[in-house]
């Protein structure tokens, strides 16, 4: 795509923006290039980069990485699309319990922007693995707990009926 | 009593505390960061095993009432329970009027303050018999929705004398409430629901007021949806939890000094016992203790004499529910929803990223 023509046509600058706010209709060349939101490291600065995202191309996908391009399996900011501080602070603590783990923490980049960013950093496994594994423990402490629940209620109602 | 003052006999002792325990002190609440994870501490070993968290893990029901629930979450890292609260206020679909057609309102209070405040009524529909609609539906179908009707209309009272000045006896039907709605059954619903089940909580809650020659007519939908989307849908009155509070006495307090102790506390947390000729303070039961710190209002008992703390690890959470579901049934959806979440994106990385 030639950036400079297209920066002069004001009409198509307002077209694609409006595609990749999700204000408008997006034609071919706006729905392959979406905004995405890239830290440079050193600076408090953000900087919008024109990135092109191929799993939300297919737009029921909720789970994505940012900045693909790097290479280090170990390394690796994932993107969840309608997730807030619900599941992130959760999956953070869980994931930070992995003595693998080097760093993990989570930010929303934008209030109206539904979406969450979740940064692994590990020693040895994949960051892949050590989310898998997080996602795992958290499904199994939550399975457990309502079980837990479930089993206190009933006797808690058993213990009333006997008084 | 400031950090500095706080004193320990050892480094183990204080690395105990600190993981265990919240200590109030007179100007700041110290230790209320987490810090057990793993590389943190030398000595523990903080990494996640299930196992462990299955003998840590207790609940335990204080209070279950029809629309209130108090237990305790012991065991758990504070975004558990954070988790849980967010869930039960956003998260856990009800039904509630979403689409209120208006054919005529000529009472005083204008249409769209009209259709906010029914949309606010809580109903006790259970929500998991019915599906979201979807977006580009406006006529809606049995699935996903529930139809009712408010047809009042305010007249003069034929039995009114003229020193008659209450409106109770100069209306009838000035006062429009949850009762005059009237739930009209789309397709096959009579068969599935009674009136009483899928109406609204509470069939006095005002909705508007009127004077004769007044007249509401309004057919509303009813639909499913979540906190997220407004405030109106969220099944909880109030989802809170707070930490178990702890008093610990380190000298004996006796006399007046003992009495004042008592009044810093809420009721039934100290109590005073008889110790020969005096009257000793001890500690009852923290646990409904407001945390007021007011202890440290006094010069002779802010020093080495109490110790507030709050336990880490013990949640006191507290659900009301709006009544569309019961509370306790509330917190084992919020757990189904939290467990949906992860697996939801464990499929999507099975699916490959």
């Amino acid at each position: 795509m030639d950036v400079d023509n297209v920066l002069k046509n004001t009409k198509l600058v307002k077209r694609y923006l409006d595609c990749l706010l999700d204000r408008g209709r997006c034609e071919k060349n706006g729905k392959d290039w979406k905004v995405q939101p890239v830290y440079s490291s050193g600076s408090s600065a953000i900087s919008f980069n024109f990135l092109k995202i191929s799993e939300f191309a297919m737009e029921n996908r909720r789970l994505a990485v940012a900045r693909e391009e790097e290479q280090d399996d170990r390394m690796k900011t994932f993107i969840f699309k309608g997730e807030g501080h619900t599941l992130g602070n959760a999956i953070r603590t869980i994931i930070l319990k992995n003595p693998d783990v080097i760093f993990c923490g989570y930010t929303i980049p934008h209030p109206s922007e539904n979406k969450l960013h979740l940064r692994i950093e590990t020693k040895s496994i994949s960051a892949v693995d050590a989310l898998r594994e997080g996602l795992e423990q958290l499904q199994n402490l939550s399975d457990h707990i309502l079980k837990t629940f479930e089993t206190a209620v009933v006797d808690y109602k058993s213990n009333q009926m006997e008084v | 009593m400031s950090k500095s003052k706080v004193k320990y006999s050892s480094s183990k002792e204080y690395i105990d505390e600190s993981r265990n325990e919240l200590v109030l002190t007179e100007f700041e609440v110290l230790n209320a960061e987490a810090t057990d994870f793993p590389g943190n501490h030398h000595g523990f070993d903080d990494s996640w095993s299930f196992e462990k968290f299955k003998k840590r893990l207790k609940i335990n029901i204080v209070r279950m009432e029809n629309m209130e629930i108090e237990f305790d979450l012991i065991g758990v890292d504070p975004a558990i329970p954070n988790a849980f609260r967010r869930i039960l206020l956003s998260d856990i679909p009800t039904m509630a009027f979403d689409k209120v057609f208006m054919f005529n309102n000529t009472s005083i209070i204008q249409d769209e303050v009209l259709a906010h405040r029914l949309g606010l009524i809580p109903l006790k529909a259970d929500p998991r018999l019915f599906e979201f609609r979807a977006e580009d539906d406006d006529a809606g179908t049995p699935e996903d929705t529930l139809e009712f009707e408010l047809k009042v209309k305010c007249s003069w009272n034929p039995q009114r004398t003229k020193d008659h000045t209450n409106p109770e006896h100069l209306y009838r039907d000035f006062r429009v409430l949850t009762s005059h709605l009237k739930w009209m059954p789309l397709g096959g619903q009579k068969d599935i629901f009674t009136p009483d089940a899928v109406g609204p909580v509470d069939d006095k809650i005002l909705i508007a007021k009127m004077r004769p020659g007044h007249e509401l007519d309004i057919k509303l939908h009813a639909m499913k949806g979540t906190g997220r989307e407004h405030a109106k849908f969220s099944p909880v009155a109030t989802a809170f939890y707070r930490l178990l509070p702890q008093v610990k006495l380190l000298k004996e307090v006796e006399g007046e000094a003992a009495q004042r102790l008592q009044k810093c506390f809420s009721p039934g947390v100290i109590d005073l016992v008889d110790s020969g000729e005096k009257k000793v303070a001890k500690v009852n039961d923290a646990r409904y203790d407001i945390c007021s710190r007011n202890v440290f209002r006094h010069e002779d008992l802010k020093e080495d004499t109490v110790k507030l703390t709050r336990a880490r690890d013990h949640f006191i959470f507290y659900i009301e529910s709006t009544g569309a579901l019961a509370p306790e049934v509330l917190f084992t959806e919020a757990a189904k929803i939290l467990s949906q979440k992860c697996r939801v994106f464990l499929d999507e990385l099975k699916n490959g990223l």
